[in-house]
């Protein structure tokens, strides 16, 4: 039975174009990718330059959380869970704590004035997240951490060839560098919290949403 | 050829080894720059100069000697149609022209680049570790750990921990 990672379920829950539609065009796609990986293997793989920083600084992520939070000790957690629509592994989840970090590539995507989550599929993640956990909040906390040496040589290789340069030119590690560190920051800065708090509503719209992915991924499955 | 192969090995018995142009993130290479920097001087020491020119798809690397005219050369070819990833057609060739030129340089002169130790200490390339714990951190797992939310396992596993804070856990 088909079932959705929390970290796509913003995917799903797009909205179609029309009422008339169930699901989004995002979303049927998807649903084809997993019916390639499902059918005949293809896996779409996706790593970028963002993808990589999270994943590198997860550790460190939830390190500057934990002391800006002050929330007792946290820590990664393992464990990967399921119910019988979705799955998921969330970053933090101790007896008190579900919350998830986001790794800002740069100053500029750290969400230092918003107010409320920049990213709907981070919300509907973390509705996924309580849901399977059983949790009746969870945190959202992007960090602002130091972009790792290696990422940070390819920004300075590929800010290089941008300027036609060949060789290396100090001016341009020096800019390149220090756009990915930030050291001067004050911890607080660097993390920034939002609450969700989990709404039955939309948990239960995302199991109907779950329902009509299986019945369009069904249909696929029979197609090719 | 005499007068060229004498001075050729004049010139690599005073040349030194080039060490990579290590930065603060550390390149990993001796670039054209910094290979120029020390062979130019010696070069001129011992009547020597060179040329590396564009014929077409090759890189023709032609070393001589001032006074005889007596010359070695090598050629290399260009590779055509490679596509590398975020770069235009422009920025891939004059990669592999400097690139070429590089290597074809360091071949006929002799030269032996490798890593500065001096300046900065053995580099090891080390495996991607466990993240490190601040003692404040630690203190608040230990707490963790006595409350029966978290394990010593757990601890030991998830974290790279220094002599005295796995001392302290075999305290507790």
């Amino acid at each position: 039975m088909l079932k959705i990672r929390c970290s796509a379920l913003g995917k799903l829950m797009t909205a179609p174009r029309s009422k008339a539609e169930t699901l989004s065009k995002t979303a049927k796609s998807y649903i084809q990718e997993l019916v390639l990986e499902h059918k005949y293997e293809i896996k779409k793989e996706f790593s970028s330059k963002y993808t990589d920083k999270g994943l590198q600084c997860e550790d460190e992520a939830i390190s500057l959380v934990n002391d800006v939070l002050g929330l007792g000790f946290i820590f990664k957690n393992e464990e990967h869970f399921n119910n019988d629509w979705i799955t998921g592994t969330p970053d933090v989840n101790t007896d008190e704590i579900l919350l998830d970090v986001k790794c800002s590539y740069e100053a500029h995507t750290f969400p230092f004035f918003e107010d409320e989550i920049p990213n709907s599929a981070y919300f509907y993640q973390l509705q996924g997240y309580m849901w399977l956990t059983n949790k009746t909040e969870a945190l959202l906390c992007y960090c602002l951490v130091n972009t790792p040496v290696e990422i940070v040589e390819d920004e300075v290789r590929r800010e290089h060839w941008k300027h036609f340069k060949i060789d290396e030119d100090l001016e341009i590690r020096e800019y390149v560098e220090k756009k990915h560190n930030f050291d001067h920051l004050p911890d607080l800065s660097k993390v920034k919290v939002f609450k969700v708090e989990r709404d039955e509503t939309v948990i239960w719209e995302i199991q109907n949403k779950v329902e009509e992915a299986r019945i369009y991924f069904n249909s696929l499955i029979e197609t090719i | 050829m005499k007068h060229l192969f004498k001075a050729l090995a004049d010139f690599q018995q005073e040349v030194p080894v080039i060490h990579k142009a290590t930065q603060s993130y550390g390149y990993t290479y001796a670039d054209l720059p910094k290979i120029f920097e020390v062979i130019n001087p010696l070069l001129k020491k011992h009547g020597l100069g060179f040329t590396q020119l564009i014929n077409g798809t090759q890189i023709a690397t032609c070393l001589f000697h001032i006074e005889s005219g007596e010359s070695i050369e090598s050629k290399i070819d260009i590779p055509q149609g490679v596509i590398l990833k975020g770069m235009n057609e422009f920025q891939v060739l004059g990669s592999a022209i400097t690139y070429l030129r590089r290597y074809s340089l360091s071949s006929m002169l002799g030269l032996v680049t490798d890593k500065d130790t001096d300046a900065s200490g053995e580099q090891i390339k080390v495996e991607p570790k466990k993240p490190l714990i601040d003692n404040k951190r630690f203190e608040e797992a230990l707490v963790a750990i006595q409350n029966g939310k978290y394990t010593v396992d757990q601890l030991k596993n998830g974290f790279e921990l220094t002599e005295a804070q796995t001392k302290s856990l075999l305290l507790c």
